[in-house]
């Protein structure tokens, strides 16, 4: 591949996604159906306040989606990757490995 | 970490904590004791039924028991997830769930002779694809022992096998189940 070329798709890479808080969260949600506020806080060892506010961003751009209910009288927050944050989710990885595949 | 490893992890996490595995070992143990009711009390047409109708009650609740003592238990240390189905459609699953119990029975009433293939290819596929999907390599464990288990009792069992069958496919689990309970409790506070 060219180095123009090389240089046009590292440009492409989704930045919401390649962002690392981001990337663990989109990670996290991508192997289940639905998970809580806790899960995510301990798969991706982020802060209360981080993953709050990286969540919301995932969220505005259409990746995730959140759901508040009550379990009994527990007020409980559900967190669910959309069909559109899994294809964009599954191009990042498609692109990591091929970037992976060009430094080899 | 890479995200591979966060997305394994993430699949592994439901089974991660035994209790799935505890409570189909429990199952598979009480549907043991029902098969062998049941062909104790074969002239009683009555019992069987009501045998029946429990076998099928047990089955439709162990999802709901495990999901009762994960929210009483796990769920509140390292949160709540659902693992992601293959088929999304609640129909679907039902079917294919329905399908492969008229299968099961209809294979054990007309082949007699062969109901331990069907009993091996049902725990060996399901703790297979568990053990792919997260890399906990006690199901590639489990997928053996309990496809290897109603092979060996249909070869050398003479009465009551499929109880003995059942009871000998609940033991790695319990056994299994209960060591990881233990070895999460002590990884996230019992």
């Amino acid at each position: 591949m060219s180095r123009e070329k090389l240089i046009k798709e590292i440009a492409e890479i989704n930045r919401l996604i390649h962002e690392p808080a981001r990337l663990a969260i989109m990670a996290a949600l991508y192997g289940v159906q639905e998970a809580d506020f806790l899960y995510l806080l301990n798969l991706t060892g982020l802060t209360k306040g981080n993953l709050s506010a990286h969540v919301s961003r995932l969220e505005e751009a259409g990746y995730v989606e959140v759901e508040k209910k009550f379990v009994g009288k527990k007020p409980m927050t559900l967190y669910r990757m959309t069909e559109k944050g899994r294809a964009a989710f599954r191009d990042y990885l498609k692109f990591i490995r091929q970037m992976g595949e060009l430094g080899e | 970490m890479k995200p591979q490893e966060i997305v394994r992890k993430s699949k592994a996490m439901w089974w991660a904590d035994g209790i799935p595995e505890l409570v189909t070992g429990v199952t598979a143990a009480v549907l043991s004791l029902i098969v062998y009711l049941q062909n104790r009390l074969a002239g009683c047409r009555m019992c069987t039924i009501a045998l029946t109708f429990i076998m099928m009650l047990v089955i439709y609740i162990g999802p709901r028991i495990i999901s009762s003592i994960k929210s009483r238990t796990s769920w509140q240390k390292v949160g709540y997830s659902i693992p992601l189905k293959s088929v999304q459609w609640k129909g679907v699953r039902l079917i294919v769930g329905l399908v492969t119990l008229v299968f099961a029975t209809l294979v054990i009433i007309l082949w007699p002779g062969i109901w331990w293939a069907f009993m091996a290819a049902i725990p060996f596929f399901v703790f297979m694809s568990v053990w792919l999907q997260s890399g906990l390599v006690r199901f590639a464990v489990y997928s053996l022992i309990d496809g290897l288990t109603p092979i060996l009792v249909g070869r050398f069992c003479t009465e009551h096998c499929i109880a003995i069958a059942l009871l000998l496919m609940s033991l790695p689990l319990l056994i299994g189940g209960l060591f990881t309970v233990i070895k999460f409790n002590k990884e996230f506070g019992s």
